[in-house]
């Protein structure tokens, strides 16, 4: 007692006798109630945490059922799966629309015929006029700019003059030669070369023929200073018609046939042909080849038309280098859908498992599970029990995990199931994507726990500014998600995030379940750069190059992180006062 | 072990054990501060059996007392006990404790039933035990009829004893109820107090505070006055009213002729004079309020005057404390 206080009367305190309340005669309802048994306080330790522990685990739970914020995330969530797989059905109900990755379906020239069909037949996709049987020009030499005229019987293409012949040919059908029996006088431009279109030709008016295009003539020919005349003869000229091909026939017809598995670093066959049987000796016809000094071998590893993979010293593939018009068409049906699904899984659990749904739920449900029980004045119900705060804080986590863990594992069911029957497979279920979906449930599951447990650490340390904490630092794991993804794990900075090992988990559980990831993630760089899902969403872990390995390391620094962020939180919360 | 899924469980015996020679309640020169604020200064105090009412203003440190002693608060000097253990370090005791806190926030979405069988369950008691409990507790503050109605559609004094059926759950020794009364309407209050009166008369240690002096007067004669953060007295109340007593105290009388009834009260020796301060109104002044207070009744029907009301402005708190304080700030 205080000094200045006083005392009055007689202050002796009655006996502290304990009573229970069931054998209490002073209250009529009292009395009217059958005893209670002796009280059942505590079994053991373990029992009695048991059920303090599903009590605050089922009471959380139920508190954050009844309150509309949770259904609204909940029913946002849903709606984005389900847009999601929509999108997907569709795209795995219209298939993968071919397309003609080398371009040879196309006619660039307009004559009719295909490039992949002119390839084949050595004539100019550049050239209406030179198509399979119009014949192509084959060059023995040309008019040097110190040579005044040459003199024979060729056939002659450029721009030229005819200064005298003993025979030319009438060759009007062709548009590339001139019409001997047009025997209009030249303009004054024309005469100086200037102004005739192709397969054009004049009189000068001193019985010379000016011309530009090609002539098959015996006499005597020259050139002008800037003009050019080459000589050579027709080849391939034929006496029937030759049809078109379906435009069709050149798109996907060249396969991709690699094993990368068999460590061979030149592989690849030209399934169509236009790298077997290019003629090296023929003239440079088409632009697209005429940089290459061997059209065979332009990745230069010394073997004509194969794929060259190239490995780093540890036998890591690196890249693939194909030469020119080998597996360069590969079928869209065959691989991209494949890579598309396999996208599309890896992008839902890495975008919408790990990013959104794990970090937003935490945001807006479990950065309350402490402080809004210590705003509103409600906390006392809860730890004025025999039961420390560090168990409190522990069981709400898991009482929201009770809640968010069963919503994520049961929209990643879900998904799976939906993708596992609408993916392509030779089989009715893709029975091998359920390795992902259980360890990206997984992953989603130990994200949640990680930004729940930081989230609601937050809360605890500061009520007024806990949210705008967790704000921060959801932006930071977005962030470095993003940096993750796009530097292929190899970002040092993401690895202070909780999201990069959230991806480094999905990355080794796609490496477990589709061992062929490496392939099908340098196919997709190699053959249709960054437009491929798969090669986007996928990279190989950064941690070991084993997948099992990198998993449980992943796993580990998760684990170790929860850990972590619950004993802070049990730590601020047993060191803060509830006013 | 495994865990106790069907929430069944064996009979235990309590983790505390009661003793009978440690206080429920023990405060060594406690001191809390509130940045550059004083909560409480320098109390102490030992508590242990029946009904004690804490007196104080609001502001005096009652809720500051309550928070620190089932510790919610870490005082800043001194030491607090439940039992003989700190409440702050050790949540042990809380199983022979039973809170209600001053705030008005309930779960308003539980039915009364679930919330008290819920917080039951944190005490360890079986799925079942709490059940059983709640529907006890709830029939013993008069809720039975609502047990199973939701919280968020209770009256303030049904919500009051929802409070306070919660506290009695685990069977407590402590008792600890902060301002249970406030807010509440006649009914409620009475309702309240008779709980409380019958929860004391069993021996339990209750600990009721309140800034209104009758309604502590009605359930106990033991108190303790707070008054700005300090102790300022302790003891039996009905000694100190009547120490108060003996000090010039104040009756008003409403009545249609107080002139006339004037005349027919001041030859009383006990009365040393008489005011009217509104039309209709006497005032009486004496140092001897009982002796007044028994002799008035024969005088008014003696002077077959009509008195509509009889009040003592000084028989509150604030006249306490100013006797109390008399001579001391």
């Amino acid at each position: 007692m205080t000094e200045k206080s006083r005392e009055y009367g007689d202050s002796s305190e009655s006996p502290t006798v304990t009573t229970s309340l069931a054998n209490s005669t002073v209250a009529p309802p009292v009395s009217s109630q059958a005893p209670l048994p002796p009280p059942r306080v505590l079994d053991t330790v373990w029992t009695g945490l048991d059920r303090k522990a599903s009590a605050i685990i089922e009471f959380t739970s139920r508190q954050l059922r009844v309150r509309s914020s949770t259904w609204v995330i909940g029913a946002v969530g849903i709606l984005v799966m389900t847009l999601l797989l929509v999108t997907y059905a569709q795209e795995m109900a219209s298939g993968i629309e071919p397309i003609d990755d080398d371009g040879d379906s196309e006619d660039w020239d307009g004559d009719g015929y295909p490039q992949g069909q002119e390839v084949q037949y050595g004539t100019s996709d550049w050239d209406m006029n030179e198509f399979p049987g119009s014949g192509r020009f084959v060059e023995t030499d040309w008019l040097n700019w110190d040579e005044s005229n040459v003199t024979g019987n060729y056939t002659y293409n450029g721009n030229g003059i005819i200064e005298e012949y003993t025979w030319i040919a009438n060759n009007s059908d062709d548009m590339r030669f001139i019409d001997v029996t047009d025997s209009r006088a030249c303009s004054s431009n024309e005469k100086g070369g200037y102004g005739l279109a192709y397969g054009e030709s004049c009189m000068t008016g001193d019985d010379e023929i000016r011309f530009y295009g090609m002539v098959t003539v015996n006499g005597t020919l020259s050139s002008t200073n800037y003009g050019w005349l080459a000589w050579g003869e027709m080849v391939g000229k034929s006496d029937t018609p030759i049809e078109p091909h379906d435009s069709s026939m050149y798109i996907d017809e060249d396969g991709i046939d690699l094993d990368i598995s068999s460590g061979n670093d030149s592989q690849g066959y030209d399934d169509d042909g236009d790298c077997r049987n290019y003629d090296d000796d023929s003239d440079y016809r088409d632009d697209e080849y005429y940089w290459y000094s061997n059209q065979k071998d332009t990745n230069g590893n010394g073997i004509d038309c194969d794929v060259e993979l190239v490995f780093d010293s540890e036998g890591n593939l690196l890249r693939i280098e194909a030469d020119w018009g080998v597996d360069e068409d590969p079928s869209e049906s065959e691989f991209t859908l494949e890579s598309a699904h396999r996208g599309f899984i890896l992008a839902v659990s890495k975008v919408a498992f790990l990013f959104i749904l794990g970090i937003f739920i935490p945001m807006f449900l479990a950065t309350g599970l402490v402080r809004d029980e210590m705003a509103s004045g409600t906390m006392y119900y809860l730890i004025g029990k025999p039961i420390h705060r560090a168990e409190f804080f522990l069981y709400r986590i898991l009482g929201f995990m009770l809640l968010a863990g069963p919503y994520i594992l049961g929209l990643a069911v879900t998904v799976g199931i939906v993708t596992g029957f609408l993916g392509p497979s030779e089989t009715l279920f893709r029975f091998q994507d359920l390795t992902v979906w259980l360890i990206v449930g997984i992953a989603s599951a130990l994200v949640l726990l990680a930004y729940s447990t930081t989230f609601a650490m937050f809360g605890v340390l500061s009520k007024r500014f806990g949210a705008y904490i967790a704000i921060v630092m959801g932006l930071w794991e977005f962030i470095m998600a993003f940096f993750s993804l796009l530097s292929g794990g190899q970002s040092r900075i993401a690895w202070l995030s909780v999201s990069h090992w959230g991806i480094e988990m999905v990355n080794a559980a796609a490496l477990i379940a589709w061992p062929d990831s490496e392939y099908y993630d340098i196919i997709g760089e190699g053959y249709y750069d960054s437009a491929d899902i798969f090669s986007v969403f996928w990279n190989a872990p950064s941690t070991n190059e084993s997948p099992t390995v990198a998993l449980l390391v992943s796993a580990g620094v998760l684990v170790v992180y929860v850990l972590l962020m619950v004993g802070l939180g049990q730590s601020f919360l047993g060191r803060r006062e509830i006013d | 072990m495994m865990p106790d899924f069907d929430q069944v469980g064996q009979p235990a015996v309590q983790s505390i054990r009661v003793d009978a020679t440690v206080p429920a309640v023990m405060l060594d020169h406690v001191t809390k501060f509130y940045g550059q604020v004083i909560g409480l200064n320098d109390v102490s105090i030992a508590i242990g059996g029946g009904v004690t009412g804490i007196l104080g203003q609001n502001g005096a440190g009652k809720s500051t007392l309550f928070k620190l002693l089932v510790g919610r608060l870490k005082p800043s000097k001194g030491s607090v006990r439940l039992f003989g253990v700190d409440p702050w370090r050790n949540p042990a005791p809380y199983s022979r404790v039973g809170y209600v806190s001053e705030g008005e926030k309930l779960y308003d979405w539980m039915t009364g039933h679930e919330f008290v069988a819920t917080l039951a369950r944190l005490y360890g008691f079986t799925r079942d035990e709490a059940g059983a409990r709640a529907d006890h507790v709830l029939d013993f503050v008069n809720l039975s009829d609502v047990a199973h109605k939701q919280i968020g559609k209770y009256s303030k004094g049904m919500r009051q004893r929802v409070k306070i059926a919660h506290a009695l759950v685990n069977d407590p020794d402590l008792i600890v109820l902060d301002e249970p009364l406030q807010g509440c309407d006649p009914v409620a209050r009475t309702t309240i107090m008779n709980v409380i009166r019958e929860i004391g008369s069993m021996g339990k240690t209750v600990i009721v505070s309140s800034h209104i002096l009758s309604e502590i007067e009605r359930i106990t004669e033991q108190i303790v006055i707070l008054h700005n953060s300090r102790l300022l007295a302790l003891g039996n109340l009905h000694k100190i009213r009547s120490l108060l007593d003996k000090h010039p105290h104040r009756i008003l009388l409403r009545t249609d002729d107080p002139r006339h009834l004037a005349a027919h009260v001041l030859p009383l020796e006990a009365i040393h004079g008489v005011r009217f301060p509104l039309p209709g109104e006497l005032e009486i002044q004496t140092n001897d309020l009982n002796s007044v207070h028994s002799a008035l009744p024969s005088l008014i029907r003696s002077s077959n005057i009509r008195v509509s009301a009889i009040t003592n402005p000084d028989d509150n708190l604030e006249s306490l404390l100013a006797y109390l304080t008399e001579g001391r700030s």
